[in-house]
């Protein structure tokens, strides 16, 4: 058998396991102990397994993932959420749609201090829904501005995603958190702009209230509200880019002034403890080994010549740059409709990072496209993470409702897209610029 | 009892992170106070890093948490989902077994040759050994589940289906 006909027919065989319901992760290390069995033969094909396994498991790096979960667990119960949403909506709730305006501009500050999207959901959507559906808010448009807002939470710095994308790449981490600034910011001002547009339109979807407008001096006490996520962010980011902590120490930073806080408001009971050391243990345990048997599969690739005979194929199209992207784009849009996307860029990282580099296009620009991508991958019915989270804090949502909601939300991302594919240095210029500060 | 040791596993995995945040905390602040960076850290926090993933494997494994795409799976009858799962479930006790046994081998060679680690020289064959473990936890949760499934498959047809393997209370 050739060895392309060989790399089909694994590639044909992984299908097939994915579709029969196996573990994305074990899916992933059969077809990978197979290939190195056939490439390699049993004692070298196999010791292969052993290094790979070592050494993805003992990056430091990666480190940070559990670090990160970890502190968002902690931060849930911690009350950390309600005073950051309570402030906010004192002073932007006098907007068209003031409290939705709220919960995004909430969850682009949380962001700064969560890698996770999911943890972004949960954190603001616990606090912000019940005070929507008080004031009796369209449900779709409740449902839409936390499953979106929430999906801020990889695009602003930290994020687990970037921290993965880094190590599978060898780009600098620091320099992503950097570049994901500018367009979070833009797409949480693209989301608060839609959601004022909608109740100016639709006003009856976001009925006010007097309690809208607070006094000056509320909104003084609100600052006082908010101090403990300036002080996380200041922990997390500001010591990482004084040039004190890597991207994994400030993750054990925040970690360790979450439960000072936590602690200091009498949120850290053992309960707590527990459910933030399933959440860690599960999600790391989880994509770890997605991380550990896709590498045992790209390594086969890498042997079987595949990411060069994918490149001079692509390069054979002679397509211009816009449409080669266009056509990558639209996939992976096909792609996040369908499956879990972390997994599958963990996956395709391997073959497309080495594409789409020689074609030209910069490696961070690139991370911050696949960030925005998982985005709209965390909204999109029927398996968007956030949409679980936050049908969990909204029984009775319908599919009609998530539909509604995030539909708009996922145009502004695709919009984001394509903003950052002719103008780079929305992403590009932080990083720069820091590169040159030292 | 296999899902207990899945558990009691998954804590400790989980005070591994506890420990994380201590140790690396103490070497930041050693560091920018003192100038007394603690150079233990990062190798300690990295083994700790393969508890925490080995260590949770089985735990993941009965909460549910590993990702599979039931895309097509979702459509199919209640039956041959149960068999198709019994299937998978096989494989997979199979291939955690080679794995294991691969993972085993370099940590038992890693222990003959005393092999230790760059800057601390700790033995490396005890983290080494905690993969083999893990996936053999991992290994038996799913043998576990497999049980239960080739149950489902060969008692009354009628409600035969996929058996799920979550805890009473999570």
């Amino acid at each position: 058998m050739s060895e392309s006909a060989f790399g089909t027919l694994l590639i044909a065989l992984l299908f097939v396991l994915f579709a029969m319901g196996f573990e994305v992760s074990l899916s992933l290390g059969l077809v990978g102990v197979l290939g190195l069995l056939w490439l390699k033969g049993f004692t070298v094909g196999l010791g292969v397994v052993g290094s790979i396994a070592w050494s993805n498991a003992t990056s430091f790096s990666f480190v940070a993932v559990p670090l990160f979960v970890f502190m968002s667990g902690i931060l849930l119960h911690s009350g950390i959420g309600k005073g950051l949403y309570t402030a906010v909506a004192r002073w932007v709730s006098f907007l068209p749609g003031g409290l939705a305006v709220a919960s995004i501009f909430s969850c682009a500050i949380f962001a700064a201090i969560s890698g996770s999207s999911v943890a972004t959901a949960a954190t603001i959507g616990m606090i912000a829904i019940p005070e929507m559906e008080r004031r009796s808010y369209y449900r779709p448009f409740i449902f839409g501005s936390l499953a979106a807002g929430g999906t801020l939470g990889i695009l602003i710095p930290p994020s687990i995603p970037m921290i993965i994308y880094g190590v599978m790449t060898e780009t600098s981490i620091g320099h992503l958190y950097m570049a994901g600034m500018i367009p979070g910011a833009v797409l949480a001002l693209l989301f608060a702009g839609f959601v004022i547009a909608y109740a100016l339109i639709w006003p009856e979807t976001a009925p006010r209230s007097a309690a809208d407008h607070g006094s000056f001096l509320d909104k003084l006490r609100s600052l006082y509200e908010v101090a403990p996520v300036a002080v996380l962010i200041v922990v997390v980011l500001g010591s990482m880019y004084a040039g004190i902590v890597t991207p994994t120490e400030a993750a054990a930073l925040g970690s360790l002034v979450s439960l000072l806080l936590a602690a200091l408001t009498g949120n850290l009971t053992w309960r707590a403890l527990r459910d933030a050391f399933h959440a860690t243990v599960r999600t790391t345990s989880m994509v770890m080994l997605i991380i550990i048997f896709a590498s045992m599969f790209s390594h086969v690739f890498a042997l079987l010549g595949a990411p060069s005979a994918l490149f001079e194929a692509v390069v054979g199209l002679k397509l211009p740059a816009w449409a080669f992207f266009a056509l990558i784009f639209f996939v992976l849009l096909v792609i996040a409709y369908a499956l879990e996307e972390l997994s599958v860029m963990i996956i395709i990282l391997p073959i497309l990072f080495p594409l789409v580099t020689k074609l030209g296009f910069d490696p961070i620009w690139f991370g911050i496209i696949m960030v925005v991508w998982l985005e709209i991958g965390l909204i999109t019915p029927p398996v968007g993470l956030n949409l679980f989270v936050i049908q969990g804090l909204m029984p009775g949502t319908t599919a009609r409702d998530v539909t509604l909601g995030t539909t708009p939300y996922v145009l502004l991302m695709i919009l984001l897209v394509v903003l950052l594919f002719l103008v780079p240095d929305l992403a590009l210029f932080l990083p720069r610029y820091m590169r040159l500060g030292h | 009892m296999i899902a207990r040791a899945a558990r009691v596993a998954g804590l400790l995995a989980g005070l591994a992170t506890l420990v994380i945040v201590l140790l690396i905390s103490l070497d930041v602040l050693m560091r920018y106070f003192f100038n007394q960076p603690q150079l233990f850290v990062d190798e300690l926090a990295s083994f700790l890093e393969v508890l925490i993933i080995f260590g949770g494997l089985a735990w993941t494994f009965t909460s549910g948490a590993h990702v599979r795409i039931d895309l097509v799976t979702a459509h199919l009858a209640g039956p041959t989902r149960a068999w198709l799962r019994a299937v998978t479930l096989l494989v997979g006790v199979v291939l955690l077994g080679v794995v294991m046994w691969v993972t085993g081998e370099s940590a038992l060679t890693a222990f003959r040759y005393g092999r230790v680690s760059a800057v601390m020289l700790y033995p490396l064959w005890v983290p080494m050994l905690l993969i083999p473990a893990g996936l053999g936890l991992m290994a038996l949760t799913m043998l576990v589940a497999l049980g239960r499934q080739v149950r489902a498959v060969l008692g009354p047809p009628g409600d035969c289906d996929e058996v799920t393997l979550t805890e009473g209370r999570e």
